[in-house]
């Protein structure tokens, strides 16, 4: 067992490249950036034993870039890497993240076939979405991604949304909102842009932590407004649960983001994503043995460092919702263990404003 | 008239927080699906989406 650490991994089979450019995108900007490699069989079948062999439950998620440019033949391989370790009992499940413009009958077929459930990447309506998720070209994305969404509902295997948050939307909570209700579209999480060491130069879409709060506080009241059990927005059931006293938790919430592991077309293990190949953050190779990863120096670096920000957080009354929060989001810099003011200040906000609604009710 | 009670009259508690009320007290209990426990382990519902893309 990978004693919790390295359980969850993030696969980029063509790490970040994709066919479109969305402005906002971590391999934005510079194409120099982009490695185009597409992971070799051998690799592959080395990530699917390496996950497998100490679990009897495994998740693999598979992202990009645009996890499609693999090709359908890859991910054959893949589940018949996976059906080795089905036959001795493990429980495999496969989730994809892509931004839908390559979905075509015969890949929902493969994925109906092969239970993989399927994420999509959208920012609310066209005039939103097109302003930054484009082709090379400039040319916006938005009806081939409504057209493989609509695809992927009659394969049964929409798996929802993905929206990212940048100036460019944060201004339209409602209208955001409406429009996935209007498209059917109920289950959603949204992202807030930041900068996470892009490329290309993304200043112009960041948002604040306290516009995003602002923009969160408005999609919780439109939620409770509309109290559609059917509308699920991840963030806000996490926070809500947690009040509640349940046990949802989004990974931002849970303080093991040792857990997730991002693993390169070469066979590269690095920590979560939001660290794009951050050199403190590599843990070895899919070729290593399991206990070298384990084991590995780094990883067990990140690990104390995990824990100290817990040590400082534990005082503060959120501390048993965020658990010291997302490990980019919350600190200025790798090593740091005071959480940055202006994104506490904001969940503290989030989380309180909630917390007065739930009470209101006379619920806790 | 209690205080929750008018409240209970003039805003009526909202489904989607006795249903999330009534997941959170099963999970606490331990009556929770199995599929559920998942949430130990990390993601949550049937189907983990990546933090970002």
């Amino acid at each position: 067992m990978f004693c919790r650490s390295v359980t969850t991994p993030i696969v980029k089979p063509v790490n970040g490249m994709c066919n479109l450019s969305c402005l906002y995108c971590y391999t934005s900007g510079l194409k120099k950036c982009i490695i185009r490699n597409r992971m070799s069989s051998k690799t592959l079948r080395a990530v699917i034993n390496l996950f497998c062999r100490d679990q009897e439950d495994i998740e693999f998620i598979w992202h990009g870039g645009e996890p499609l440019l693999a090709g359908l033949e890859f991910y054959r391989e893949a589940v018949e890497a996976q059906r080795t370790w089905e036959k001795q009992g493990k429980k495999i499940k496969n989730f994809l993240q892509t931004n839908a413009t390559l979905i075509t009958s015969e890949w929902t077929r493969f994925f109906a076939e092969n239970n993989f459930l399927v994420g999509v990447s959208l920012d609310g309506p066209k005039e939103f979405h097109e302003q930054v998720r484009r082709y090379p070209t400039g040319k916006g994305s938005y009806d081939e991604v409504m057209r493989g969404i609509s695809l992927l509902r009659q394969a049964g295997i929409f798996n929802g949304i993905i929206c990212s948050i940048s100036t460019v939307n944060v201004g339209f909570p409602k209208e955001i909102f409406n429009f996935f209700l209007t498209e059917n579209i109920k289950k959603l999480k949204f992202a807030r842009v930041k900068n996470i060491g892009h490329c290309g130069d993304v200043s112009s879409l960041v948002i604040s932590p306290a516009q995003y709060a602002d923009f969160m506080i408005t999609i919780f009241d439109l939620w409770l407004e509309l109290d559609d059990s059917e509308v699920e927005i991840r963030d806000i059931e996490s926070v809500v649960s947690l009040i509640l006293g349940g046990n949802k938790r989004e990974c931002i919430y849970m303080g093991q983001c040792d857990q997730f592991v991002t693993v390169y077309s070469d066979g590269s293990i690095y920590g979560c994503d939001s660290f794009p190949k951050t050199n403190d953050l590599y843990f070895g190779s899919v070729f290593d043995k399991p206990t070298m990863v384990r084991s590995n120096s780094r990883l067990q670096n990140f690990r104390e460092l995990l824990e100290k920000r817990k040590g400082f957080c534990r005082t503060c009354d959120w501390y048993f919702i965020c658990k010291g929060g997302c490990a980019k989001d919350c600190y200025e810099q790798l090593d740091s263990i005071e959480p940055l003011s202006e994104v506490c200040e904001n969940l503290q906000r989030y989380f309180e404003y909630i917390s007065t609604k739930i009470r209101s009710y006379d619920l806790i | 008239m209690s205080d929750s009670v008018t409240k209970a009259d003039s805003h009526p508690v909202p489904k989607v927080l006795l249903q999330a009320k009534k997941e959170a007290t099963m999970q606490v209990s331990g009556k929770e699906k199995l599929w559920d426990k998942a949430w130990e382990k990390g993601p949550w519902d049937k189907g983990h989406w990546a933090n970002r893309k």
